[in-house]
């Protein structure tokens, strides 16, 4: 009896213990401040979250940072007339889609890198023959400095203009995962199903996370 | 064991007789194949399939048989405006591939017709260089 019950709470700490090794990390740079509460002098850290933001949405609608209180964002860069890695990643992104829809927590955004060709009607045609017609995968457009530094400053992702390569762009296939204090917990491959497998599990743990 | 020799060589011929009954070069394929990996698997997919309504398949696709002749052209140049396949419309353009020879347009085209087209005869170098003569 004893022994069975010291079993179980070292099972128990054994899974608290692994639980918190499971955590993701938290992307970015940290700034320490120190504040005063109740009379007592504390040291707080303060993490990087993404910048404001204000762009149109395949549907013509304006969206800004507004829409991401209160969700997990999955965000990634793309163009529709990308040859390269683009289908592959928006391939594993119906994945995600797919995993995600009807739960209110998530919502993706995937940002166009090309915004003078993709325009609000090239993302509603480009969206809706991928099969997404509701506001759970967002397709956004803007003023291209802006996605740019939202891109490099925000989601620390590459993306560039290169007129030597297929298409005409170069960016980096990764899924970046945002926490609902708009911080990057991880980047993932989003070329590589193993990964994007991994991302749709780390939702779970993300989503429970308080 | 004088059994075995004779099981062995009716092995031996019935294998050289399907290969030289045979119009499709499997070298040819194999070779095709991993050109396919690298200059079209990222949007027709490994499987040939495409992708959602955005991408034509090749598998089993009707325009694949009914514009074969035109594949040496479409893989080297591109193309753009709408098509329809199996009853879809697509019109997303498609970027050619100018840094590929003839031999390994011809090795595609024996690939993709074979693989995915389910045709069993083969196309000749000669034959790209004659279609890309007149491509428009």
């Amino acid at each position: 009896m004893k022994t069975s019950r010291i079993l179980w709470i070292g099972l128990v700490i054994l899974g608290i213990g692994c639980g918190d090794a499971k955590k993701l990390p938290i992307l970015g740079n940290r700034t320490p401040v120190t504040k005063t509460v109740n009379g007592e002098t504390i040291i707080d850290t303060i993490y990087q979250t993404l910048p404001k933001f204000s762009f149109v949405n395949q549907y013509g609608e304006i969206v800004d940072e507004s829409i991401l209180s209160n969700k997990i964002i999955i965000a990634d860069f793309f163009f529709t007339s990308c040859p390269t890695i683009c289908p592959i990643m928006k391939k594993q992104m119906l994945q995600v889609y797919e995993a995600i829809k009807g739960k209110s927590d998530f919502l993706i955004l995937s940002h166009t890198i090309d915004p003078e060709f993709d325009t609000v009607e090239v993302l509603k045609d480009y969206a809706t023959r991928l099969g997404v017609d509701d506001k759970q995968w967002l397709f956004l457009t803007g003023k291209k400095e802006e996605i740019y530094s939202l891109a490099e400053k925000g989601y620390y992702a590459s993306v560039a203009q290169d007129s030597s390569e297929p298409g005409g762009y170069v960016h980096s296939g990764g899924f970046i995962l945002v926490d609902k204090q708009q911080r990057v917990r991880w980047i993932y491959d989003g070329t590589n199903e193993q990964e994007v497998k991994q991302l749709i599990n780390d939702l779970q743990s993300l989503v429970a996370e308080k | 064991m004088f059994r075995l020799i004779i099981i062995t060589s009716y092995l031996f011929v019935c294998i050289s007789c399907m290969q030289e009954g045979s119009r499709v070069n499997m070298q040819q394929v194999a070779h095709g194949q991993e050109i396919y990996s690298r200059s079209c698997a990222n949007c027709h997919g490994e499987d040939g399939k495409g992708l959602a309504k955005l991408i034509p398949p090749l598998l089993d696709a009707d325009y694949l048989i009914a514009h074969q002749l035109e594949l040496p052209c479409i893989i080297k140049n591109g193309m753009s405006g709408k098509i329809t396949v199996n009853n879809y419309s697509y019109e997303l353009k498609m970027p050619g591939n100018n840094k590929l020879s003839e031999s390994e347009i011809a090795a595609v085209c024996n690939f993709v017709l074979f693989r995915y087209g389910k045709v069993n005869y083969s196309i000749s170098v000669n034959d790209v260089s004659n279609q890309l003569k007149q491509c428009k």
